[in-house]
């Protein structure tokens, strides 16, 4: 078993200032993560899950609290923590070999070159290492975008809504590419999404989120045997199960309060 | 010779379609005639003008034949004087552009790297550029520093686009990779070379080709306001004292035909270096 | 609301700070007599010759001249730019038989129309409006030209869901659509001829600021000089704030993107 990648956030709170007034973005949140994890936020829009991502990784500080990753402080962002965007944030001018090595340092050019290939075979971008990210498909990107963030074989690997903008098959067919990833590289990953399905394929426990301020509302885990099948009645019981937390599930109301 | 042209016409006829295989670009098949209505107006000109002169309506002091400006171009050609102004006019504006373009990009980069800097710099400049660029000639000619006058007046105006452009580009480098940086750890130094220039640099390229452009436009008007320095500006100048008309036509054909050559080129290098920029276009 | 303000008006005198090192620089090195008057003149001295012109009306004078030429070459190029442009954006066919030979016109730079000009215009009032208008047709041509042209089809479906009348589409959608392009058009061939108005008249006046600048210039008064090209250049600057504040008032809608 790995020993490194736990995440623990313990009474974590943030305001942000907008013209003098505070806004409480995130309010107690506790959460612990084992290493080799993979756990999903989910929530509405506005519920602080992209901020909770963004301080975990080290792009937002100033909060209350305290986030430890293997029992460490964090300060600032770190090369043992990756991060994939929503939007893939390849740069444009350089080519995918190139941004996957974008990260690499301390290294000689031919274990460079070898950390950068192994990475282009592990997402499946053989053959494309000399494309530039305007050449890709949406979907090619966010395969560029995760090799990037993984060349630092960072300990925890943070998602946020990495398949967001693609289109419904192609989404799918990532989920099966991310779970196969997760389990070869066997690292602790967190996504942010608002995808239910998404959530429930990948996850083995699921973080629900509420909105304003953005608060923990439950922690659901997710027991079901992998691969998971979408059909499965079990699957659909899970789904229920999350939507009621939103007050989305099924059975009849006779008022709807959204 | 009728029976020849009967033939010819008959020759061009069976390969009509060829030929308009030829003329028209990629499934573009009205090209040709999109390219005849263009030559229409110019054609119309050019015959009212070589009928004008035929007839003596026009004087040829004020319209030169278009057998004239030929001549004059034989002439001038001949002479050798002609593109020797014109290679002065062109060294003269590469200098100015160099100079003003280096500094420009400098300063760009100073100003959009550093906040304090920008507060510092940018009133004195913008100030600065307010100042008509024709007017610094007399204070460049009371300075008298001789071809460098000239020199100094191109690069004055070939420093500002180079100067907004490049701001602009550091300025508007998106924060998102900028963030990428970070979550690499990226220093100062990884940050300029590896996010920073690449990513502004379309922009100054921009600033480039317009800043050349200026600088071609300035070149005449120093060679104009500041003679005894030779150029294409100061012959034609000349051209202009001694009623040639012919000659002056000749020389802004060759202007415009060099300031052409030279946006040309800055646009085929402008494109060259921001083909990555391709997904904005095509995403539109 | 008090930090804010506060910061402004920092902002606003670190930008004081170079030029008032300059003044006192400048100042200094005069009081040193390092470099002849002719070069380097002394700041107060500019100031007291420009209060001198100002009195004796000499300046006023030659400003008013030059801004009667730069208005009149203005008007009449912006508005044949604006004709053109119109034109050749609603007609695809007229743009394709004028746009070839306004833009082999347009390739040869400015400043070489000059001895044309004068040679078919003499140096006289006509060359110079002629020479500014020139300047000012180009800028609001392209201008106009990108601004109807560039206007979203959906507007243009909108409209033709709506069944508009041409003379409604051009009022309601095409000219409102494409009046930011066209400010921006204004505002470059408003600079430009009055940039040019400067440069007629370095070449061929006897009136007017640019020739101020030059009798300057003959007179080997570097005070002259400056003052002329300060009062250009603060002129310039004002007509530019002018329009500026103008846009901002007319087009409330459009957020222009240099200011954040």
């Amino acid at each position: 078993m790995k020993s490194t990648g736990t995440l623990s956030v313990t009474n974590v709170s943030k305001k942000f200032r907008v013209n003098n007034n505070e806004i409480h973005v995130l309010d107690n949140i506790n959460l612990s993560v084992k290493a080799g994890e993979f756990i999903s936020i989910i929530g509405l829009s506005g519920c602080g899950k992209t901020t909770l991502l963004r301080l975990i990784v080290g792009l937002e500080s100033d909060y209350e609290g305290d986030i430890l990753l293997d029992g460490r402080k964090l300060n600032g962002p770190s090369l043992d923590r990756g991060i994939v965007f929503q939007d893939h944030r390849l740069f444009p001018w350089l080519t995918v070999e190139k941004n996957i090595g974008l990260g690499i340092v301390g290294k000689s050019d031919t274990e460079k070159k070898e950390i950068v290939n192994n990475h282009i075979e592990l997402v499946g971008l053989k053959g494309f290492e000399k494309s530039y990210p305007y050449q890709l498909s949406g979907g090619m990107s966010q395969r560029a975008a995760i090799a990037r963030s993984l060349v630092n074989q960072p300990e925890i690997l943070l998602l946020d809504e990495p398949l967001g903008a693609l289109d419904a098959l192609t989404r799918m067919y990532m989920h099966k590419e991310l779970e196969r990833i997760w389990k070869k590289e066997n690292i602790t990953m967190i996504m942010v999404t608002h995808d239910v399905e998404e959530a429930l394929y990948l996850s083995d426990k699921i973080v629900v989120m509420s909105a304003r301020p953005g608060k923990l509302q439950k922690i659901i885990p997710v027991p079901l045997a992998r691969p998971r099948d979408r059909a499965s009645v079990e699957f659909a019981e899970m789904k229920e199960k999350v939507l009621e937390e939103f007050m989305l599930h099924t059975e009849p109301h006779f008022t709807y309060t959204i | 010779m009728l029976s020849k042209f009967l033939l010819l016409a008959g020759i061009v006829h069976s390969q009509k379609n060829k030929i308009m295989s030829f003329l028209s670009v990629r499934g573009n098949k009205y090209l040709p005639i999109k390219v005849l209505e263009g030559t229409l107006l110019p054609g119309t000109i050019f015959v009212i003008w070589l009928i004008c002169s035929r007839l003596n309506i026009l004087s040829k002091d004020f319209f030169p034949s278009p057998g004239d400006v030929v001549n004059g171009f034989h002439e001038v050609l001949n002479d050798g004087s002609f593109l020797d102004n014109l290679g002065m006019s062109v060294i003269r504006v590469l200098k100015g552009f160099l100079l003003g373009s280096t500094v420009g990009f400098v300063i760009g980069i100073t100003l959009g790297m550093s906040r304090f800097l920008e507060k510092l710099i940018t009133p004195i400049f913008n100030a600065i550029r307010q100042v008509p660029l024709p007017a610094w000639a007399p204070l460049l000619v009371l300075v008298s520093l001789g071809e460098m006058s000239r020199v100094l007046f191109i690069a004055i105006g070939a420093c500002y686009p180079v100067v907004l452009n490049t701001f602009e580009g550091v300025k508007n480098v998106r924060n998102d990779y900028v963030e990428v940086g970070k979550v690499f750890k990226f220093n100062r130094v990884q940050r300029f070379f590896k996010i920073i220039l690449p990513s502004s640099f379309p922009s100054t390229l921009t600033g480039l080709r317009l800043s050349l452009s200026i600088s071609w436009m300035l070149v005449v008007a120093a060679e104009i306001f500041m003679t005894s320095g030779g150029g294409i500006g100061e012959m034609m100048w000349a051209c202009r004292e001694y009623s040639r008309m012919d000659l002056v036509v000749v020389c802004i054909i060759a202007i415009a035909l060099v300031g052409f050559t030279m946006n040309f080129f800055m646009q085929k290098m402008e494109m060259f270096f921001s083909f990555w920029r391709l997904t904005l276009k095509q995403s539109r | 609301m008090n930090t804010k303000g506060e910061t402004q008006v920092k902002t606003i005198l670190i930008g004081f700070i170079v030029p008032v090192l300059l003044v006192i620089g400048l100042e200094i090195i005069c009081k040193l007599e390092i470099f002849p008057s002719q070069i380097v003149v002394a700041p107060h001295k500019v100031l007291i010759t420009f209060f001198d012109l100002i009195s004796t009306g000499e300046l006023l004078e030659h400003l008013r001249i030059s801004m009667y030429r730069v208005l009149t070459g203005f008007v009449l190029g912006a508005t044949l730019g604006f004709i053109f442009g119109t034109v050749m954006a609603l007609s695809p066919r007229s743009e394709r038989i004028i746009a070839p030979l306004l833009s082999a016109l347009s390739q040869v730079p400015l400043f070489g129309w000059i001895p044309l000009l004068m040679l078919w215009f003499g140096i006289g009032e006509t060359f110079k409006v002629v020479f500014i208008a020139f300047g000012a047709f180009f800028p609001m041509l392209i201008n106009t030209f990108e601004g109807i042209h560039g206007v979203p089809r959906s507007y243009l479906e909108v409209a033709r869901a709506f069944e508009f009348s041409s003379a409604k589409l051009l009022h309601k959608v095409l000219l409102p659509a494409a009046l930011p392009s066209l400010f921006t058009g204004i505002k470059l061939a408003l600079g430009m001829s009055w940039m040019l108005v400067v440069g007629a008249e370095l070449v061929a006046a006897g009136e007017g600021v640019g020739y101020l600048i030059v009798w300057g210039r003959q007179l080997f008064q570097m005070d002259i000089v400056f003052v002329g090209i300060a009062v250009v250049g603060s002129i310039g600057y004002l007509m530019f704030l002018t329009l500026n504040a103008l846009e901002v008032s007319l087009i409330s809608w459009h957020r222009p993107l240099s200011k954040k």
